[in-house]
C-alpha cells in the first residue's frame, strides 16, 4: 500500500515538473532557514561542547550587599567561601576563575583575545577536545607554572599551522603553551567559555581583585534556587556582616536562561519562525489544492470503487510528506553549503576567532531538527488540501469539479 | 467593470483564501523589513571629517593633572602630529543624550566633550564662528560648538553664534557651528543634532592621536607604555586605530543588510513562484469560462485586463487587512520608530506587492487571452 503511494507520488511529481520544482524550492529553503535558526538558538541556550553542562550551571559573577547602615558594597568572597560552598549537598563542582585579556598587534590591527584564569576543575565541568598537549593540573596551579592552553584559532593566528606546544604567548608577561583545544561556535558565552586562552588561576594579575566569579555546577537544574539561597545564607554568616540588621544580599549572574532572558528570546524566535514558515506553507497549501483538484477524476474513480475519504486524505498527506521529506534533505545540504558563510557573518567582528569552526552549524542535532521540521511542514501543508479534496463528492469529482 | 470583478473575486474568496492570507503575511513581513532598513539607514553625503592615521588611546577615569601629562608625553614623539582629548570621536560612536529646552518643549539631542585641538585633528569643517581655543578656558560661560543640523533646527533664519542654548543641565553660549559629520557611527547626531562642549576638566574617555605614518608595532608599543604610565593600569583600555572601529562597523552593517536581503529575497522568490503557479493553474481550470466570454464577444484585451484586475483585487483584500494591522503597530508604536517611517514602509511595501503580483499575472493573463473560443468550448 505504502509502496503504491510512494510510486504514485513520484509519478505525480515527475508529471508536474514545474510545480514540483517550486514546491521543492520553497520547502528546502524554509527548512534551511528553520534549521539554522534553531541551531543558532540551541548554540545560545543548549548544552553544547565545551559547555556540556550549561543547563545546570550557575554563573556567579559576584555578590553585593546593602543595609540601612552600610551602603552598597561588593562582598569579597574568597577561596575559603567557595571551599565551604563545595560541601553543600546540592553542589557537584565549582570552578573559580578571573577574566582578563591578551592583546596582539598585527598588520595595523589590534586583536584582543579573552583570557580566563581558572583552576583545574574547569576540565571537569567543561568538555574540551585537546588537539595537542594536555590541560594544566592541580600541581601546575599550586606551583604557579606560567602555562597556557589556547584555542585552535588562537594557535592559527599566532603560529600558523605548525605545532604550538612549548612556544610562548602574551604581550608583556609570557606564558608557555602546553595544550591546544578544538574551537567550537559559542554564542552568548558566559564565564570561562568566552576565553580563547586559559591560564592557571594562581598567576592571575587581573586588577579586579574584589570580584571573584565562579561557575557552580549543580547536581541538577532543580536545585539551583537552593544553591542561591545557600549563597545568601553563607554571605550573611560572614563575620563582617553577622551583626548587621536588614541586610540585603544580591547575587549577580544566574543560569544562562536568566541572564539571556529566555522567555523573550523564545518569543522573538517564534515570531521569526512563524513568518519564515507561514508564507511558504500557505504557498504550498495553495499549490496542493490546485494540484489535487487537477486529479479530481482520479479521486472520483477511486471513490466510485469504494475508497473512503480518510483513505484518500491519508494518501495525499503521505504524498505531501514524501515531497517535503525530499525538500528537507535538500535543505540539510543547503544548510551545509551556507554554513561557513554564516559563521563568518556571525563572527564579523573577530574572524580570527572563527577559524576552524566554519562548518560547525551542521551537526546531528541540526539534521534532526531539519528532518523533523520537514515532516511537520509536510503534515501541516498537506492536511487542509487533503481534507478539502477527500470531501469531494464522487459524481462531482468524476465530472471534473473543484473542491471549493 | 471594476465592480463586477470585485463581486466576482469576492464570490470566490473561499477558493483564494490561502492566497489572500499569504499576501497579508507577506505584506507584514515586507513592511517590517523595509521599516528596519529605513530606520537604520546610514548617513549619506560627504564625510566632513578625516580620520586617516588617527589612533584612539582609551583612558579610564583619572585626575585631570595626570591626563594632561599623557597628552604632552605623546606629543613629544616624532611620529605624532597632534593629540586631542574627547569623550568620543568620529567613527567611534557613544554620545550623551541631553534635553534641550526650546519653546517650552524638551528636545533630545546629543552632547560630546572636546578640547581645543579636536577640530584640526580630525579636520572638522567650520560653517561659522570659531572652534574653542586657548582663551576658552578663561571664559565665564560654558562654551559649545553646535553642528549644522542643530543650527537648522533651532536657528533656521540667521546666525547662531552668540546665542544661548538651555538644556536641562546648564546654559551654554554658542561660539561656532560645524558642518554635520555625516558619521555612520553617530547616526542619531545627524538626525537629532548634537554639540561639542568645551571641557578642560571632565573625565575624558579617549585621547585621539594623529600620526604622520600608519600605526605600526613600534609606535603601538610606545603608546602602550605611555598609556600605562599616565593613564593608570586598567585591563580594558585599548589602543586602536580608528580605521579599525570603522572596519568593524562596516562589517556589522554589511552583515545586517545581507541578512535582511537574504530573508526578503527568500520571501519574494517564494511569493513569485507560488503566485505564478497558482494563477497558471487557475487559468487552466477556467478555460471554458474564458472561452464562453470570448465567444460572446469579449476581446482578448478584455480578458487580459480581467485577469490582471482580479489579481489586483485579491491583493487589495489582503492589503486592507495588512494596513489595518500595520496601523495598530503605528498606534502603539510597537517598534519604537518615527510615525513617518511606519507610513513610508507600508506604502513602499504595498506598491512593491502590487508591482510584484502584476508581474506574476502577466504571463498567465497572456495565456488566458490567447485561449481560442472554439478550442475552449470544444473541451466542454
Amino acid at each position: 500500500m505504502l509502496r503504491n503511494y510512494i510510486k504514485i507520488a513520484f509519478k505525480v511529481m515527475l508529471r508536474q515538473k514545474f510545480f514540483t520544482g517550486v514546491s521543492l524550492f520553497g520547502i528546502s529553503f524554509t527548512i534551511m532557514i528553520f534549521s539554522i535558526t534553531t541551531v543558532i538558538f540551541d548554540l545560545g541556550y543548549g548544552d553544547n561542547a565545551p559547555a556540556v553542562n550549561r543547563s545546570r550551571t550557575l554563573y556567579l559573577d559576584g555578590i553585593s550587599m546593602e543595609s540601612p547602615t552600610v551602603p552598597y558594597a561588593r562582598v569579597n568572597i574568597g577561596d575559603d567561601f567557595y571551599k565551604k560552598l563545595r560541601d553543600s549537598r546540592d553542589v557537584e563542582n565549582i570552578c573559580i576563575y578571573k577574566a582578563g585579556n591578551i592583546r596582539s598587534f598585527k598588520n595595523g590591527k589590534v586583536i584582543i583575545f579573552n583570557v580566563s584564569y581558572t583552576d583545574e576543575e574547569l576540565w571537569h565541568i567543561y568538555n574540551y577536545t585537546f588537539l595537542e598537549g594536555r590541560p594544566y593540573n592541580k600541581r601546575d596551579i599550586i606551583t604557579g607554572k606560567r602555562y597556557a592552553v589556547i584555542s585552535e584559532s588562537t594557535k592559527k593566528y599566532y603560529f600558523g599551522n605548525g605545532s604550538a606546544i612549548g612556544k610562548y604567548i602574551g604581550d608583556e608577561k609570557k606564558f608557555q603553551i602546553i595544550g591546544v583545544v578544538k574551537n567550537k561556535v559559542i554564542l552568548y558565552a558566559n564565564g570561562p567559555e568566552v576565553a580563547n586562552i586559559l591560564i592557571p588561576y594562581s598567576i592571575s594579575t587581573t586588577s579586579y581583585a574584589s570580584s571573584n566569579p565562579a561557575i557552580i555546577l549543580a547536581k541538577s537544574n532543580k536545585v539551583i534556587p537552593d544553591i542561591k539561597d545557600e549563597l545568601v545564607r553563607m554571605t550573611k554568616r560572614i563575620d563582617q556582616y553577622k551583626s548587621l540588621k536588614d541586610i540585603r544580599i544580591r547575587l549577580s549572574g544566574g543560569t544562562v536562561f536568566e541572564m539571556r532572558d529566555f522567555g523573550y528570546a523564545i518569543l522573538g524566535l517564534s515570531i521569526f519562525l512563524f513568518f519564515i514558515v507561514v508564507i511558504p506553507a500557505l504557498n504550498l497549501i495553495g499549490l496542493n489544492v490546485n494540484r489535487i483538484s487537477e486529479r479530481s477524476s482520479e479521486i472520483g474513480i477511486r471513490k466510485a470503487f469504494g475508497a473512503s475519504s480518510s483513505v484518500l486524505a491519508g494518501q495525499f498527506i503521505i504524498e505531501n510528506i514524501i515531497i517535503t521529506f525530499i525538500g528537507g534533505i535538500l535543505g540539510v545540504i543547503l544548510t551545509f553549503v551556507v554554513s561557513s558563510a554564516l559563521v563568518r557573518m556571525i563572527f564579523y567582528n573577530s574572524p580570527e576567532s572563527a577559524d576552524g569552526v566554519y562548518s560547525a552549524l551542521i551537526s546531528w542535532k541540526s539534521v534532526l531538527y531539519s528532518i523533523l521540521s520537514a515532516l511537520f511542514f509536510g503534515l501541516v501543508s498537506g492536511v487542509i488540501p487533503a481534507w478539502r479534496m477527500s470531501r469531494l463528492h464522487a459524481i462531482k469529482a468524476l465530472k471534473g469539479g473543484s473542491a471549493s | 467593470m471594476i465592480k463586477h470583478i470585485f463581486i466576482l473575486t469576492w464570490n470566490k474568496r473561499k477558493q483564494h483564501i490561502f492566497l489572500i492570507i499569504e499576501l497579508f503575511f507577506f505584506f507584514l513581513a515586507i513592511s517590517f523589513l523595509v521599516f528596519i532598513s529605513i530606520s537604520s539607514k546610514l548617513a549619506s553625503g560627504p564625510k566632513n571629517f578625516n580620520i586617516d592615521n588617527v589612533v584612539d588611546i582609551q583612558i579610564p577615569y583619572q585626575a585631570d593633572s595626570t591626563i594632561k601629562l599623557l597628552r604632552e608625553s605623546v606629543m613629544q614623539m616624532t611620529e605624532v602630529s597632534g593629540a586631542s582629548f574627547s569623550n568620543t570621536g568620529p567613527s567611534i560612536g557613544y554620545f550623551d543624550a541631553v534635553d534641550v529646552i526650546w519653546n517650552g518643549k524638551n528636545i533630545e539631542i546629543y552632547r560630546s566633550f572636546s578640547d581645543e585641538y579636536l577640530k584640526d585633528l580630525v579636520s572638522l569643517k567650520l560653517r561659522e564662528g570659531k572652534w574653542f581655543d586657548n582663551t576658552s578656558i578663561n571664559a565665564s560661560k560654558k562654551l559649545i560648538v553646535i553642528n549644522g543640523i542643530l543650527q537648522e533646527k533651532f536657528f533656521p533664519n540667521g546666525n547662531a553664534v552668540g546665542k544661548t542654548l538651555t538644556t536641562s543641565l546648564d546654559k551654554y553660549l554658542i561660539i561656532g557651528v560645524i558642518e554635520d559629520l555625516n558619521d555612520d557611527a553617530g547616526k542619531s547626531t545627524t538626525v537629532n543634532g548634537s554639540f561639542y562642549e568645551f571641557s578642560p576638566k571632565v573625565s575624558y574617555a579617549h585621547l585621539l592621536v594623529k600620526l604622520k605614518v600608519p600605526l605600526n608595532e613600534k609606535i603601538y608599543k610606545q603608546l602602550q607604555r605611555k598609556q600605562k604610565e599616565y593613564g593608570g593600569s586598567y585591563e580594558y583600555s585599548e589602543i586602536i586605530s580608528i580605521a579599525q572601529y570603522r572596519e568593524s562597523r562596516e562589517k556589522q552593517n554589511s552583515s545586517f543588510f545581507s541578512f535582511i536581503l537574504l530573508i526578503s529575497s527568500f520571501l519574494i522568490v517564494n511569493i513569485v513562484l507560488g503566485l505564478y503557479s497558482i494563477l497558471y493553474q487557475t487559468i487552466n481550470r477556467r478555460k471554458s469560462e474564458i472561452g464562453i466570454r470570448r465567444a460572446a464577444g469579449a476581446t482578448s484585451g478584455a480578458i487580459y485586463k480581467q485577469i490582471i484586475f482580479e489579481v489586483l483585487c485579491l491583493t487589495t483584500f489582503a492589503l486592507i487587512f495588512g494596513v489595518a494591522v500595520g496601523y495598530q503597530f503605528l498606534l502603539f508604536n510597537t517598534l519604537q520608530g518615527e510615525p513617518a517611517d511606519y507610513v513610508i514602509s507600508m506604502v513602499v511595501a504595498a506598491l512593491f506587492i502590487y508591482l510584484l503580483v502584476t508581474l506574476c499575472a502577466l504571463y498567465p493573463a497572456y495565456l488566458a487571452a490567447k485561449i481560442h473560443p472554439a478550442d475552449a468550448l470544444h473541451d466542454e
